[in-house]
């Protein structure tokens, strides 16, 4: 009886050691989502995207090397602090709002520290293709119902043009199509990149965006841990790449040209 | 996005659901008896440090210990100690253990006294006692409620995406972001065969145990 | 010099004193059969001889041999308590067989896992083996249920469960063998066959304590007769002496209840 439980106890030790994680200091771990044009692996799994290739010159600059860890959006500044993961390098909007714990809003430059931004974004409304009609302005939204990203841009838009209670929260832009299409909601606020890349495509080709009703910029940039000494060595390299052309060369790739803008200050 | 391509992305996430589920029950299985032993120890503080650690991980939701598990040494050391999986089998194994140990207490429990005392008089030991006759009973009590703690195990193991396993429903997920759905109804289909193999087996387990009454 | 001897046995759960002082002896070969109401101490009594319970105080000699001393025992090693228990058979009030064992496993069980603690060569297990097989089938035999040896206890009637259990507590060869009530449990018609073995034991010389209800079978079968109430010997004799004349006022009261209920 002794035998068998320290047999059991002696078996769970080894499989913890054995699982044991050892993180290397050369490596970069961005945290990313899957978002197509952005960061998405091709057919033979591997990553390519505007924001992967980005990411990949600047791991070059800085002799570092960068993997890629998926993570669940709603977890990322858990991801952040524990180390999970060196940054969030995702379509991540910087001058931003997330909710804290007791439900007010918090700027996300107050819990992570952002690179340098370096392209523009916007939110943006989609519904099905056959209301387009019904949707000429912003005032033709109040009184429907619509779904956002919990803690999004999109979310702190939607609180002011229509009732609270028409409002729905999903965990990842991705989950508010599925909420549009089947019919459950009467608009989303997502971003336009995004927008772009699903609309009329695979399920979604009865989707469309409102360019009827124009949203405030945003901008996209890298997050990192408080205090990380990997914020300044990034800006450093995304300097660079902008004055060699570099980064240029890769938004052409992408056909994100017009919306590429270094800019040193993200409110 | 054709279909085989699409089954063949989803069974390689059925690879991690299946490393997950196997893990899980090797480890916890036999982990569940120790906890069992413990509860029931005649060492009362032993036993009640037990109780309330079962009651402090049967009470917690199992995401929220993943999440806990991974998490949380990092807060404290600023690097995980685990990596994502072994923190997914950490969690899984101590939550499935303490719901074991419940299952295997009320089955050890429910044995006669008459059966251990027969086998003292015989001369037996302690542990010949357990596991030459009471083991086998406890078996045969507690299959139906074991085999519904298995199944759920198949589907809970979709909770550890939310420290990033690629799971079968991971694998699913990710075709949403091309604007496809169905890969993730698909996935029931998975699911249904693998707890359908597993409810097959059960009954045949059952059945095996059917030559006598305890 | 007789074959057991029992001195100062008392035992008391917290404060409920069920054993007060218990002495007596038996001969090799005799049965002793202990009578009384519920609650007079006999099956604790019987417990005690077999060391699920241990007695607080006292003495058990076999053979001359005090095996158990309450003084020096007040915490016993598990493999001496083993040993122990080993003088001694004891057959169930509810047969306790063992039920995924069919009925030659759940003899021949206890005897093969004592073999198994022994250091063998080979040869010389396989000859024990067989030993304990042949030893078994004879036991059988005796019972009278050679054809039910593959059977299971869920497939045999509650007679034959406790004839298994009698053969099943015999295959250790103990000194003594104790009954605690073997018929209590058991439908009117099938005390007989359970009965005949038990008699049949005593043809063989064996030795027996046999706690029982069964007024008529303890005359019929017994060498030695205790009548116990509240805890300790009230009467103690042959059986002419206890039943045909019976000196304490409680073991005439309590043999004319016994009888009025036949």
């Amino acid at each position: 009886m002794k035998k068998f439980i320290a047999l059991v106890l002696a078996l769970l030790l080894c499989s913890v050691s054995l699982f044991a994680c050892n993180k290397k200091d050369d490596t970069l771990v961005c945290g990313v989502t899957i978002i197509p044009g952005l960061n998405e692996k091709d057919a033979d799994g591997n990553w390519t995207g505007f924001e992967t290739e980005f990411a990949q010159e600047v791991g070059k600059i800085l002799g570092m090397t960068v993997e890629f860890q998926e993570i669940d959006w709603g977890q990322k500044y858990n991801e952040l602090n524990s180390g999970a993961i060196d940054c969030v390098w995702n379509g991540f909007t910087a001058n931003s709002t997330d909710k804290d714990a007791s439900g007010n809003d918090v700027k996300r430059s107050d819990l992570v520290d952002f690179s340098y931004g370096y392209m523009l974004n916007q939110q943006c409304v989609v519904v099905k293709k056959d209301n387009l009609a019904d949707y000429t302005s912003e005032a033709s939204l109040a009184g429907k119902t619509a779904c956002v990203e919990g803690g999004s841009a999109g979310a702190a838009y939607v609180s002011g043009v229509t009732d609270e209670d028409n409002v729905k929260s999903t965990t990842s832009q991705i989950n508010a199509f599925p909420e549009v299409k089947s019919g459950a909601v009467d608009f989303i606020v997502v971003d336009i990149i995004l927008a772009q890349n699903m609309c009329g495509k695979g399920d979604y080709t009865d989707l469309a965006i409102v360019e009827a009703i124009e949203l405030d910029s945003e901008i996209y940039a890298v997050g990192f841990k408080k205090g990380s000494e990997l914020t300044a060595k990034v800006n450093e390299a995304i300097k660079e790449l902008e004055a060699n052309g570099k980064l240029m060369e890769l938004a052409e790739k992408y056909g994100f040209e017009n919306v590429l803008k270094v800019s040193e200050t993200i409110e | 996005m054709g279909f085989w391509e699409v089954t063949l992305s989803l069974l390689e996430g059925l690879e991690q659901t299946c490393l997950i589920f196997a893990l899980t029950l090797v480890l916890a299985l036999p982990l569940g008896l120790v906890i069992s032993f413990a509860s029931m120890s005649k060492f009362k503080p032993l036993a009640y440090i037990t109780k309330v650690f079962v009651w402090i991980i049967r009470g917690v939701p199992l995401m929220l210990q993943v999440i806990i598990v991974f998490y949380v040494p990092g807060f404290l050391l600023g690097t995980p100690l685990f990596s994502r999986f072994a923190s997914v089998i950490a969690a899984f194994v101590i939550n499935y253990a303490c719901y074991f140990s419940e299952i295997y207490r009320g089955g050890i429990e429910s044995i006669s006294k008459g059966q251990y005392e027969a086998g003292q008089v015989l001369g037996m030991t302690k542990s010949q006692i357990f596991f030459k006759i009471v083991l086998k009973q406890v078996v045969k009590r507690i299959l139906p409620p074991i085999s519904n703690e298995v199944i759920t195990l198949v589907k809970d193991t979709a909770l550890a995406r939310v420290i990033m396993i690629v799971e079968i429903i991971q694998a699913a997920q990710n075709y949403a972001a091309y604007g496809f759905m169905w890969p993730l109804f698909y996935t029931a289909v998975f699911y249904l065969i693998f707890v359908g193999i597993l409810t097959l087996l059960f009954g045949y387990f059952e059945k095996k145990l059917d030559y006598f009454k305890a | 010099m007789a074959l057991l001897e029992v001195k100062n046995i008392t035992k008391s759960f917290g404060k409920t004193e069920v054993l007060k002082g218990i002495d007596f002896s038996l001969e090799q070969g005799k049965v002793l059969s202990i009578i009384g109401s519920s609650g007079s101490g006999k099956t604790t009594l019987l417990r005690c001889l077999n060391f699920l319970e241990s007695p607080d105080t006292g003495t058990i000699s076999i053979n001359g041999k005090t095996i158990y001393n309450a003084e020096q025992h007040k915490k016993i090693k598990d493999d001496e308590l083993r040993s122990m228990r080993l003088h001694f058979g004891l057959v169930f009030q509810s047969f306790n067989l063992f039920p995924q064992y069919n009925v030659i496993e759940n003899i021949t069980l206890a005897p093969k896992l004592r073999l198994e603690e022994e250091k063998l060569s080979a040869a010389q297990k396989k000859a024990r083996i067989d030993e304990i097989n042949e030893n078994a089938w004879a036991l059988l035999k005796k019972i009278d249920l050679t054809e039910k040896a593959k059977s299971y206890p869920c497939e045999l009637s509650g007679g034959q469960q406790q004839r298994v259990a009698i053969a099943r507590a015999l295959a250790l060869s103990p000194d003594i063998l104790c009954f605690d009530e073997p018929t209590s449990a058991l439908d009117p018609e099938l005390t007989g066959e359970v009965l005949r073995v038990i008699r049949e034991l005593k043809d063989s010389n064996c030795t027996m304590i046999v706690v029982t209800h069964e007024m008529e079978f303890a005359k019929n079968i017994s060498d030695e007769v205790i009548f116990m109430a509240n805890g300790v010997i009230e009467e103690q004799g042959t059986p002419e002496d206890v039943f045909d004349n019976p000196k304490s006022p409680l073991t005439q009261s309590f043999l004319s209840k016994s009888l009025e209920s036949f």
